[in-house]
């Protein structure tokens, strides 16, 4: 019975992981495999539960700035909870300076996956790229939530980007980095509030509200401190249950 | 040499009229900005920008998975 649940597990996560994979590989053109790696560049946060450490809490601020043509920055928030009553919680905040015209990318990803009894996963990733003048950007922002064999479980992913672009805007404020680092800090609390949820019981906020809420906050925290633009305001939201 | 200089031009050749070696030095030429510039602001930034959220439920008993992913894509060109 034990393979055969980490059998189903591990397909269905493969199936999962290959269509998100493939379709941030298979957008834009500049997240190409030949792209430099910088490990300045890299955000990542992962929260891995185990029997022996059963809530796990990780977090990560970066600030980073590109200065070449062809860098990419990551964000990433992975959790993933596999033991019976495990939590796992993730949180990354990254802001990205693109400081020459030149092309580059940026991608987001916040991951939860649980494969238990009693047990939640959350990730929040957040990303705000800031670029003076770039010839090419290329972003892509990617939230995946997934039970797999799991009884009560609890899966939230979030996954918030910011592109503001072009005007030579200043650098942001450390009020404003601190600002949004606390939002995502409380809406890593949302997804993830203390104590497992029973039988029949929903959580007490909407996550995809809290998710939405949390990042028009942060857009007009970044927003009054660069003045406003054309704004483009994309949001995907999916709830299964 | 002087005089010769300050006389019109058309007093000698007799083809252009009323200007004098004294006007002709007057000019100056200056170079026009380059043609697209009069008309069209060179000033561009492309952005390719995907967004996407996915959650599933495979084999499960009352759980719940949740997904957001909200992107804001702001562009100023001056």
């Amino acid at each position: 019975m034990g393979n055969n649940r980490m059998v189903a597990a591990v397909g269905t996560l493969a199936v999962a992981l290959s269509l998100v994979l493939g379709t941030v590989s298979g957008s834009g053109g500049t997240t190409a495999d030949a792209v430099p790696s910088r490990a300045d560049l890299d955000a990542v946060s992962a929260a891995i539960p185990t029997a022996q450490l059963p809530a796990v809490t990780d977090s990560d601020s970066e600030s980073a700035t590109i200065r070449r043509a062809g860098e990419k920055a990551v964000a990433s928030a992975v959790a993933t909870s596999d033991c019976d009553g495990c939590g796992g919680r993730s949180a990354v905040v990254q802001v990205v300076r693109v400081s020459h015209r030149v092309a580059v990318a940026a991608d987001n990803t916040a991951t939860a996956w649980s494969s238990c009894a009693n047990c939640r996963s959350s990730a929040v990733s957040v990303q705000v790229v800031i670029a003076d003048d770039p010839v090419l950007l290329t972003v892509n922002n990617r939230a995946l939530a997934l039970n797999v064999t799991c009884t009560r479980c609890t899966t939230s992913a979030a996954a918030i980007q910011l592109i503001f672009a072009g005007g030579n805007r200043p650098e942001l404020s450390a009020q404003a980095r601190s600002a949004i680092a606390r939002l995502e800090t409380e809406l890593a609390g949302r997804l993830s509030p203390s104590g497992h949820l029973r039988s029949g019981q929903t959580p007490d906020t909407s996550p995809q509200s809290s998710a939405d809420q949390v990042a028009a906050q942060m857009e007009k925290i970044v927003a009054a401190e660069f003045g406003a633009g054309a704004v483009q305001r994309s949001v995907s939201v999916q709830v299964t249950g | 040499l002087a005089d010769h200089r300050d006389r019109p031009i058309t007093e000698r050749k007799g083809i252009m009229q009323n200007i004098t070696f004294a006007e002709l030095d007057a000019q100056a030429v200056e170079l026009l900005p380059a043609k697209e510039t009069l008309f069209f602001d060179d000033n561009w930034t492309a952005i390719y920008a995907s967004n996407s959220s996915l959650a599933v439920n495979a084999a499960t008993i009352l759980s719940q998975a949740n997904s957001a992913a909200v992107q804001t894509v702001v562009v100023s060109q001056h």
